[in-house]
């Protein structure tokens, strides 16, 4: 009987564009290792060896085809030097804005990223995964897009100002950023990531007009995944994709996340040959999802999806939430594993 | 289907252009009073909210028309008159969490209406914003949340509002709202808004219920 492949084999298959033994199944597993593990989200984070044991057990559990480094992303924010917020059974936010007013641009300076402990836990888990993976489970390492950081720096509304009004204080901090985030993905790379996943919610037109973001934070992307050196998953965390998919696709990308709201189907009609679709089960609707619902959904976005390589199956928005049931993710991984073998027949 | 007049105000709010808003803006007021002040800048900004809603207009865009109307007002307006004492008393908060541009876009909207607002703040508790609405007689509270936790806390806090302070309409918005269609109601709020401009709606509709 033929060996099924392994988890790095599914995936190089599919980024390929080609197909593997079955759909690959991502199951972006951050906090939820805080509630499989019986901890706070704090506690849960505050040792590495929670994070990796916890990975570990969710991918066997679940049959799920990656490890996930990623915290949460206010991470890169305490590497700034600022504060995160923790809350129950939720992501940890940022806290007060590190940058309070322009001024505090003209003196910003890129942060040495062994100084913050929270840093150096995601590379303990990274190193130590990388270890238990023998290099047949791909590791996913996170980073925040320069152009998406200063939402969490500043907050949203002073950034918009910056945006519009102050460019030469703009093209500073994207500047800084850009280096910070070049060491970060390194560092990652480093430990044994096998690819990075670029998170940049404000790429999406729902939140930057496409004109706008052409000439601002899209120079800077294509300008930083060119110095990201390994393979490179463009996430815009439930914002629309479609209206820059080939933007997306110009700057290297591999990958792209798509969101909820989108057909994953249309997008991998444009996206196919050229970049592999991720997504789109939403999250944010899982906790009430009964198991047929859940059963007819991933069949659904198989169906659109699958058929000849090039997708993997995963959540919309890059975090599988807290509330989210053991019994509905069950379900996504058996429905997953059995209609996702190729050639998928899922009758519609 | 905007008159020339709207369409031209949209046309200025797109381009940023500061100037073209508060000339028309100005020149509104002037010839029919707030109420017609209140009225177009309403029509104009629903059709911002739809445009976002249909995928035309980005957040980003939401956000600067809000803020060019409401300097307008602002500048127009006397301070005293800003404020409709006959419309409800409107109090925003950001429950649980800290990004706050959706209530600032919200914000915008209701005051350059006309409506007395009182702002919580962002990061805001229960108990925070049950003290808020006592002391500052809110009629309708608006709450803005971005994480599906902080959606769900909002079950306790309209619990305990109908306990302390009956009568008081919620209206909720946000992320986890937008992306699960009937969470509102699970949650017990009034109403809830899929873009900021909904609000004109809500409140009008609103009015009719309050005690």
């Amino acid at each position: 009987m033929k060996q099924p492949m392994t988890s790095m084999e599914r995936v190089l298959c599919t980024l390929g564009h080609r197909e593997p033994d079955r759909v690959p199944l991502f199951l972006l597993f951050s906090l939820y290792g805080a509630r499989e593990a019986g901890l706070s989200v704090k506690e849960y984070f505050s040792k590495p060896e929670n994070v990796i044991k916890a990975q570990i057990h969710l991918k066997k559990k679940y049959q799920t085809d990656c490890y996930y480094t990623f915290f949460y992303g206010a991470v890169e924010v305490e590497a700034w030097g600022g504060e995160v917020i923790f809350y129950p059974e939720g992501p940890p936010n940022s806290g007060e804005s590190i940058l309070r007013h322009g001024e505090d641009i003209d003196s910003l300076e890129v942060p040495d990223l062994s100084s913050c402990p929270s840093i150096r836990r995601v590379i303990e888990v990274t190193r130590e995964l990388s270890s238990a993976a023998r290099g047949e489970t791909p590791l996913i390492g996170v980073v925040m897009s320069p152009f998406s950081l200063p939402v969490m720096q500043m907050g949203f509304e002073a950034y918009l100002n910056l945006l519009y009004f102050d460019r030469p204080r703009f093209d500073r901090l994207m500047d800084i950023n850009r280096r910070f985030c070049l060491d970060w993905a390194a560092a990652q790379l480093q430990a044994g990531a096998t690819a990075i996943c670029y998170f940049n919610p404000l790429a999406s037109p729902d939140m930057i007009d496409r004109n706008l973001y052409l000439t601002t934070g899209y120079p800077v992307d294509v300008s930083t995944c060119a110095g990201i050196k390994g393979p490179i998953a463009t996430h815009l965390a439930s914002g629309r994709v479609l209206p820059v998919l080939e933007d997306i696709i110009r700057t290297g990308s591999g990958v792209i996340g798509v969101s909820g709201i989108e057909n994953p189907g249309v997008i991998k009609g444009k996206a196919k040959g050229k970049i592999t679709v991720l997504g789109n089960l939403n999250g944010v609707e899982m906790p009430w999802w009964s198991l047929e619902e859940t059963a007819g959904k991933v069949e659904e976005v198989i169906r659109e999806a699958a058929p000849g390589g090039g997708f993997i199956l995963s959540d919309s928005h890059g975090e599988i939430p807290w509330q989210v049931p053991e019994a509905v993710l069950r379900q996504i991984s058996e429905t997953t594993l059995d209609k996702g073998r190729y050639p998928v027949m899922v009758e519609d | 289907m905007l008159d020339p007049r709207e369409q031209k105000m949209l046309d200025g709010l797109e381009r940023l252009d500061r100037k073209t808003v508060l000339d028309l803006l100005t020149e509104t007021f002037t010839a029919g009073g707030s109420y017609q002040l209140g009225e177009l800048i309403q029509r104009v900004l629903e059709e911002v909210g739809r445009s976002w809603e249909e995928g035309r207009l980005s957040l980003a865009q939401v956000y600067m028309d809000g803020v060019i109307c409401e300097e307008a007002v602002r500048k127009i307006l006397p301070a005293d008159l800003m404020e409709n004492p006959s419309l409800p008393r409107v109090g925003t908060a950001v429950f649980l969490d800290y990004h706050g541009l959706g209530m600032k876009i919200v914000s915008s909207l209701v005051r350059s209406a006309g409506y007395p607002l009182r702002d919580a703040g962002p990061g805001v508790g229960i108990e925070e914003i049950l003290s808020f609405v006592e002391e500052e007689n809110i009629q309708v509270l608006l709450l803005s949340v971005l994480m599906l936790p902080s959606a769900l806390a909002v079950k306790a806090l309209v619990e305990q509002m109908a306990q302390r302070c009956p009568g008081v309409k919620i209206v909720v918005g946000g992320a986890p709202f937008r992306l699960k269609d009937d969470l509102w109601r699970e949650v017990g709020a009034h109403r809830m808004g899929r873009n900021g401009a909904d609000i004109f709606a809500i409140l009008q509709d609103l009015r009719e219920e309050l005690p």
